[in-house]
């Protein structure tokens, strides 16, 4: 069988946003493109990940200008990434375990897309059309874990 | 089609009246991001962190500060729901579709049976079976305002 890799299910060739950029720019783009998440960029280095939840976590605060405070104050580092040619079972499980909500995919030095939780459900819902089994239900392992 | 009910997922669940206050330290506490609201058992609404920070004030040195006042005022009522019969199939679609991160389980009688997350689903993508039902078990725990203060 052919081991699944990010590069089927990634979301391709994503916007990004300077560091020095406004949250209003931010948001902006994330409303256009109905995206959730922009990997930030200094210069040509990708320095951090800023997602819609970090905006509003910072949004929230009464008396934030969001014309003036910059993505770099609310983003996320460092960035976990990753080869396009990762495994997705193993990219899942780490999403699950640390509950990650998205992954920068860099091949070669060039950010090449990213994988966030949306995607993983709609790879999900493609392998589940395709109609692969995967039965052996015995051979899991019991799991716990409060509500994410 | 048949329900795997191998992996047990705790589900910790709030009254409508505890203090959003409350509500969030449980959150930062468990690392959860939404907690389904129940009154005499019957799920009546869910709520999320973002729910949360909207109602929020910044502190002094430079935090946030969530009210005290009860969640009821702060929650979504009438969330999505499913059943233990509801298909991973649909869940998956309906999360991306809707843009949501969790759909209560419920009886018929919207008693509330447990919480299916996206992270949930994720594990998913390891170990899926086609046409499987949700194949989690639930532990409800109740979280209420005086547990929460003397935990």
């Amino acid at each position: 069988m052919t081991k699944l890799t990010l590069r089927e299910f990634m979301s391709r060739s994503p916007k990004t946003i300077g560091a020095e950029q406004t949250l209003a720019t931010a948001h902006a783009l994330m409303r256009k493109h109905r995206i959730r998440h922009l990997p930030v960029l200094r210069g040509r280095a990708l320095v951090g990940l800023v997602s819609e939840r970090d905006l509003l976590f910072v949004e929230t605060i009464p008396g934030i200008d969001v014309d003036r405070v910059r993505v770099e104050e609310a983003m996320t580092e460092p960035v976990i990434t990753l080869s396009s040619a990762t495994s997705l079972e193993w990219v899942a499980t780490e999403m699950a375990q640390h509950k990650l909500g998205s992954v920068v995919i860099m091949d070669d030095g060039v950010i090449g897309g990213v994988f966030t939780t949306i995607d993983a459900l709609r790879a999900l819902q493609t392998l589940l059309a395709r109609g692969r089994r995967r039965p052996k239900p015995e051979a899991r392992q019991p799991q716990t874990g409060a509500n994410p | 089609m048949k329900a795997i009910s191998t992996m047990t997922r705790d589900v910790l669940v709030i009254g409508p009246a505890c203090p959003s206050s409350v509500a969030w330290q449980i959150m930062n506490e468990s690392r959860i991001r939404h907690l389904p609201v129940v009154q005499a058992g019957r799920l009546i609404g869910i709520l999320s962190d973002r729910d949360l920070l909207a109602r929020a004030m910044p502190t002094a040195d430079g935090g946030i500060a969530v009210s005290s006042d009860p969640i009821a005022l702060s929650m979504t009522p009438a969330p999505i729901t499913c059943t233990r019969e509801t298909s991973v199939a649909w869940l998956a679609e309906t999360m991306t579709s809707r843009r949501i991160d969790c759909v209560p389980v419920v009886s018929e009688e919207n008693v509330l049976v447990g919480l299916v997350t996206s992270t949930d689903l994720l594990t998913l993508l390891i170990d899926y079976e086609e046409g499987a039902l949700i194949p989690f078990d639930f532990r409800l725990r109740s979280v209420d305002a005086v547990q929460a203060r003397a935990g």
